[in-house]
């Protein structure tokens, strides 16, 4: 895991920067949803986004004690 | 330089996402709003598909299977209805529905898709997909703008001369339509002697009876046995060639939730003076936590349409007491009989006139067929508990049976053609044929389905007769094309207006 997650702050924020983008993406797609009636549900996993979201959070999390760690050292 | 380098990745990445961010909402809104073209959705059963569901329910649908020679995908029907859904917005006003499959045996398969949006009832409107009586007939046909009327001898000139003056004592196949007409039997005279059922039913009833200068009178004693969640009213609707004449509706016993106990007998009465001379039906439209446990009537004729769920089981003993377990015979003309156990008592050979039918498993269709067309036939359920569908009506006496149809039946797998005198039909195309997969097509009109806001529509796959143990439909394309007048500027305007002055 650590190997995977090496220390990067470019990584990381890419990684925040993904996160958010996601977040703003799953919330225009839920109002759509309700907009649209049913139909975003139907032709796109928003399901999916909420836990492409909590996964990302928990490597992002991963990758920022991994720099804090780096810069005590 | 470093950080140069770092800050363009970020940018570059940032534009990556907005762009991939864009296109999946742009490509939602297109789908939905498809400004410039139709809404295609197409399923060739490969993969989970979108916006359409999978056929269902399991039983009735085999899963998804491959030809391992080609790799093609397909799925089998093996009873009927299957249901699927497909999530089309309501702006859409028409849809076509193309199916691509295999049909060796079944002579009839209709497409139907749901007017009313409703959890707990389907009203479909059948639209053809293939009919194999009609492409192979070779009978004089005449039609008019709607209807198509095959005769053997040709003894009308019009169709709308059939259905003005439709024949006293022919066979008539119909398909697609029920051609209600106001006709009355010349030969019949009230008997006044009355009928009881005391046979205990289970759930959703069509019964039909003939009225003649009586008043129409019926008792029914039920109990609610609160076996399933949600309310159980007991609805009366009283038609006459499909319009509601009268209806009445005892409410719910007041218990929703799952009590496993009923509260008591209930009884509803249903009476209606100062009709005219005909065939009347009424539906009792209740869920399956009710049992009709006595039904009582002032008219000497009483068929139940084309299902009786035979429930005097002791299995019900601890919601009915007393319940009548005494075995129940019906009296029939079915070309089929389709019986489903619906617990192991259930589960005995029944027998009919030719042999034994036997019903082997628990909530498994059997079918048995009448090898003599329209033979009057009957057959006794020792232990009942059976759920009984057919092509004819059911009586649970011999001499309370009659036609309600006068000879006019829905054509099915087990019609023999050979027996009829007259088919009248819906206008039909036959499919498109290459090799052994048959091409049909059907459309829907859009505007007539009431589903509010919801943009999913829900279709019934019906191949009426299809027998349990055949080799089923094999269909391996769907698609559905919906259209809907193009948007422009002229026609967007004043839609946005009447939107904001909503």
């Amino acid at each position: 895991m650590k190997r995977l997650f090496k220390a990067s702050p470019l990584l990381h924020r890419a990684i925040r920067e993904l996160i958010i983008t996601i977040i703003l993406l799953y919330c225009v797609l839920l109002s759509l949803n309700i907009l649209l009636k049913d139909f975003v549900e139907a032709l796109f996993p928003i399901k999916f986004l909420g836990w492409l979201i909590i996964c990302l959070l928990i490597v992002e999390s991963v990758i920022r004690r991994q720099n804090s760690q780096t810069l005590i050292k | 330089m470093k950080k140069l380098k770092s800050k363009k990745i970020i940018w570059a990445w940032r534009l990556i996402l907005l762009l991939g961010s864009t296109l999946i909402v742009a490509h939602i809104l297109l789908m939905y709003y498809a400004p410039y073209k139709d809404l295609v959705l197409t399923y060739n059963f490969s993969a989970k598909p979108l916006l359409i569901s999978e056929f269902t329910p399991s039983g009735r649908v085999l899963d998804r299977e491959q030809n391992v020679t080609n790799g093609e995908y397909y799925q089998r029907l093996v009873a009927e209805p299957a249901y699927f859904t497909a999530d089309i917005p309501k702006r859409y006003q028409q849809a076509e529905v193309t199916f691509e499959y295999q049909n060796p045996e079944q002579s009839i398969i209709q497409l139907g898709i749901n007017l009313q949006y409703s959890a707990d009832q389907f009203t479909p409107l059948f639209q053809p997909l293939q009919n194999k009586y009609l492409e192979e007939s070779t009978w004089p046909t005449i039609e008019n703008e709607k209807y198509v009327l095959y005769q053997k001898i040709p003894n009308y000139k019009s169709v709308e001369d059939f259905l003005a003056h439709p024949p006293a004592n022919a066979k008539t196949g119909t398909w697609l339509e029920g051609f209600d007409v106001k006709q009355i039997d010349e030969q019949y005279q009230a008997a006044h002697t009355g009928i009881v059922v005391d046979h205990p039913i289970r759930g959703t009833h069509h019964l039909f009876t003939y009225i003649k200068n009586q008043p129409l009178k019926f008792t029914f004693k039920y109990y609610d046995i609160n076996n399933l969640p949600g309310e159980d009213p007991f609805w009366i609707q009283l038609k006459r060639n499909g319009e509601i004449i009268e209806e009445t509706k005892n409410p719910d016993d007041g218990e929703i939730g799952i009590a496993t106990k009923s509260t008591g007998e209930k009884t509803i009465e249903f009476r209606k003076n100062n009709l005219q001379e005909g065939v009347y039906e009424l539906d009792l439209s209740v869920s399956d936590d009710i049992i009709i446990t006595h039904i009582e009537t002032d008219q000497d004729k009483l068929v139940f349409k084309d299902r009786v769920h035979l429930a005097g089981t002791k299995d019900y003993e601890t919601f009915v007491p007393n319940i009548n377990t005494e075995p129940s015979t019906l009296y029939t003309s079915a070309n089929y009989i389709t019986a489903i156990a619906k617990h192991p008592v259930g589960v005995e050979p029944l027998e009919m006139y030719n042999g034994t039918f036997d019903i082997a498993t628990v909530n498994v269709p059997y079918t048995w067929d009448n090898p003599i067309f329209e033979q009057p036939h009957h057959f006794t359920a020792k232990h009942n508990d059976i759920d009984v569908y057919g092509d004819r009506p059911f009586s649970f006496s011999e001499d309370n049976w009659f036609d309600p149809f006068f000879g006019r039946y829905a054509l099915n797998q087990y019609t023999n053609v050979d027996r009829l005198d007259y088919m009248i039909t819906k206008k039909y195309t036959p499919p498109g044929k290459k090799r052994s997969w048959y091409t049909a097509s059907t459309t829907f009109d859009l505007t007539k389905i009431n589903r509010s806001e919801i943009s999913q529509l829900q279709f019934i796959v019906s191949a009426p007769g299809l027998p349990a143990a055949s080799q089923g439909i094999k269909v391996r394309n769907l698609t559905i094309r919906a259209s809907k007048p193009s948007t422009t500027l002229w026609n967007i305007l004043p839609k946005l207006k009447q939107k904001i002055l909503q």
